[in-house]
């Protein structure tokens, strides 16, 4: 008979394996710092909650994910419910314009290429947001499809266009 | 490698070396945390149901003092079974009734937040307003034949009892339309989430 491993076992390794995808994953949430600590509780509390019901269907990351994105997007509802049909999705995020590059004021403000993109990141509206933070921890297409909920071919296409609009973006030496 | 990729690997690099500051919570704390939350569940119901006995305890004091008619009696009935409704109206929204499962995917997850939200912005104005349109209506009717004010002649009075009314039904309407309006955003965000594309079996 094997032991089957205890919540809090399956929390202490979520917590160990992916803790910093997790603070950078309530960072993308929330951008209020004090409800940012509050929120990553939230994410572990969630997260410690949910291992009662997990039946090994998946594999941890998956599910640490899907518990930690899930428990993000509830947050990001809670607070953003009269914005969402202001939010933009990959395929207009192309089509965008790039901040204008000689404007003094945009360079200021601008200028930090995190900044850049944890502003981008806040704007995309859910599901667009949760793939391109996924593609940043580095998953690839099928992880993503996993916890998406998406096939591999759907999140590589979403990815492909992603990338181009990233690239216009952020292109070493392009508009900041 | 394109200068694209490299730029977007570049971005990628920068995102995974944020400095993160790394949070394990304690069992104690976890366990802590659950009673908080559910403490704080309890209050908020609590601070429902005591909302509810103080308007029981109204109508109980008006029964007691001012039996009226059997129409006042009818309206103090209405009251009670409206406001014992909306309690278990209350009870079933606050206890996080139908919730999605929080290891569910994405896609899955959202999509149901939103139709649940959505479901419960249509159906307020059944559990929360409507139960009350007996009182109104009964109210009404007492007014309009047995309980004129003294001091205003009866096409006056009545007046005045149609313009309470329409107030009180534009108000209702007013709220209903407010509903209707965030569900039909919601279900533009859900329509966004049906024609994403790519959806696993």
């Amino acid at each position: 008979m094997t032991d089957r491993p205890t919540v809090n076992d399956l929390y202490e390794q979520a917590a160990a394996g992916f803790g910093g995808a997790l603070a950078r994953l309530a960072r993308a949430y929330e951008a209020d710092p004090d409800q940012q600590r509050d929120l990553l509780q939230e994410i572990h509390f969630a997260l410690w909650r949910s291992f009662a019901t997990f039946n090994g269907n998946c594999s941890l990351r998956t599910w640490v994910y899907r518990v930690a994105h899930n428990t993000g997007a509830s947050h990001a509802q809670r607070r953003q419910r009269l914005k969402l049909d202001k939010m933009t999705s990959i395929d207009e995020l192309a089509a965008l314009e790039v901040p204008d590059p000689d404007d003094p004021t945009r360079r200021a403000e601008h200028r930090d290429e995190l900044a850049r993109l944890m502003a981008l990141v806040q704007r995309l509206r859910m599901p667009d947001r949760q793939l391109l933070l996924l593609y940043l921890e580095g998953l690839d297409a099928e992880q993503i499809g996993e916890i998406c909920g998406l096939t591999g071919g759907a999140v590589a296409t979403k990815i492909y266009r992603l990338k181009a609009a990233l690239a216009k973006r952020f292109h070493k030496g392009g508009p900041l | 490698m394109s200068s694209n990729d490299a730029s977007v690997d570049r971005l990628c690099a920068a995102w995974r070396a944020q400095p993160a500051p790394m949070l394990s919570l304690t069992p104690e704390q976890l366990a802590a945390q659950h009673a908080k939350l559910r403490v704080s569940l309890r209050r908020s119901l609590i601070v429902e149901y005591v909302a509810c006995a103080f308007v029981l305890g109204w109508v109980a004091l008006r029964w007691w003092y001012v039996p009226g008619g059997w129409l006042t009696k009818a309206q103090y009935v209405a009251t009670i079974a409206a406001v014992l409704f909306v309690a278990h109206g209350l009870r079933k929204h606050l206890t996080g009734y139908g919730a999605p499962p929080a290891g569910a995917d994405l896609l899955s997850f959202q999509r149901a937040s939103l139709e649940r939200l959505r479901r419960s912005f249509l159906a307020a104005w059944r559990w929360y307003l409507l139960p009350f349109a007996p009182t109104f209506v009964l109210a009404g009717i007492d007014r309009w034949f047995f309980q004129h004010h003294p001091l205003r002649s009866i096409e006056v009075d009545h007046l005045h009892i149609l313009g309470g009314m329409a107030i009180a039904a534009a108000i209702a309407g007013a709220v209903a339309l407010w509903h209707r309006i965030a569900a039909r955003r919601l279900q533009r965000a859900i329509d966004y989430l049906d024609n994403f594309g790519g959806h696993r079996g």
